[in-house]
């Protein structure tokens, strides 16, 4: 579940979760990004759509996506994908991101000094 | 579970009526995310009102899609800024560079061959093909801005975003370069000819950079070379 702390914690990791996403799958659409970080988290976390879009536009404006239209029943889905920038892009940031998890994790595994 | 006519209607009064967003790019995106994760939840036995109201909370009600809509509105200004400026910047580059010259040269050789104005009068304004071509110009930009918002509606704060691009950046670059082009006339009798013979023509050869490359920029989004289109 989100918890405001919960969420305050994804705000700082939400670019790099799609980014990571993308590189796993060729191209992705916006609800299907947030089902699957709930289906990956079995519920326990969700990206919020409100977080979600500007991410996605501010990546795509970034250069790091690039999208495609596609129509799926009737109507236009926006689909996400890598650019070459985006995937090398994607490397260092989810790189930077295990580094400052793993240090983060030291920290909190401190055990209490006798 | 696929979802009636009238339900897509709903949403789509939703977000253009309730929520007043103008983008068309967006609300196509919108519109998709909504009637696949209204789908889901009316199969899984949700209410449909109560499925419209749960997705909107997701997005952080009327006004987190507001200020949603905003932010992708910077985002697409930018994408048209750098569009045009690539646009004025291949006006500079040979031969496209040959117009704006030919402009420059010939309102130089214009100026110094003509006896230059001593007063300002509405009467020089009107009369003069120069200032005409001004006024034309400036009255094409406030005919077009009307028709975009007639034809998007004024939704609360929300303007039609193709009419806010005409009022932050088309129309002031228009207005100072023309505002500098009329100003010449005030100051003529204080500047000295070469000044006003020189800053007039470079007015009027980006003035001609700017219409050559506003219509270039205009075409392209037209086509939609980006993602939201004109």
């Amino acid at each position: 579940m989100n918890t405001p702390t919960n969420s305050s914690l994804l705000k700082g990791s939400l670019s790099v979760m799609i980014l990571r996403l993308l590189e796993d799958r060729e191209r992705m659409y916006g609800y299907e990004i947030t089902q699957k970080v709930k289906e990956l988290t079995a519920g326990e976390m969700a990206i919020t759509e409100g977080a979600l879009y500007p991410a996605l536009h501010k990546l795509e404006a970034e250069g790091l996506l690039t999208t495609e239209t596609q129509l799926v029943d009737g109507r236009a889905r926006k689909y996400y994908s890598l650019t070459k920038t985006g995937q090398t892009e994607a490397a260092g940031r989810i790189a930077e991101l295990a580094a400052f998890l793993e240090n983060l994790n030291l920290v909190l595994n401190l055990k209490p000094s006798l | 579970m696929t979802l009636t006519p009238d339900q897509l209607t709903a949403i789509d009064n939703h977000l253009r009526q309730e929520n007043r967003l103008t983008n068309e790019a967006l609300l196509q995106e919108l519109t998709d995310h909504y009637t696949t994760a209204l789908s889901e939840r009316v199969a899984q036995g949700m209410p449909f009102e109560s499925a419209l109201s749960d997705v909107q909370q997701a997005f952080g009600g009327h006004k987190g899609l507001q200020k949603m809509e905003r932010g992708y509105n910077r985002i697409t200004f930018q994408q048209y800024d750098s569009l045009w400026m690539k646009y004025i910047r291949k006006q500079g580059r040979w031969p496209h560079c040959l117009m704006p010259l030919f402009v420059f040269g010939v309102v130089y050789w214009t100026t110094t061959d003509m006896s230059r104005p001593t007063s300002f009068s509405v009467g020089t304004l009107v009369y003069t093909p120069w200032f005409g071509f001004i006024l034309g110009s400036i009255a094409g930009l406030l005919i077009k801005f009307i028709q975009l918002v007639v034809q998007g509606g004024i939704r609360g704060k929300n303007f039609p975003y193709k009419a806010r691009y005409l009022v932050t950046r088309v129309i002031p670059v228009a207005l100072l370069l023309y505002g500098i082009s009329v100003g010449l006339t005030y100051l003529n009798a204080y500047l000295p000819p070469f000044v006003y013979e020189t800053t007039l023509s470079a007015c009027a050869a980006l003035i001609i950079m700017y219409t050559i490359s506003y219509s270039q920029f205009y075409q392209a989004v037209s086509k939609g070379s980006r993602k939201a289109s004109w």
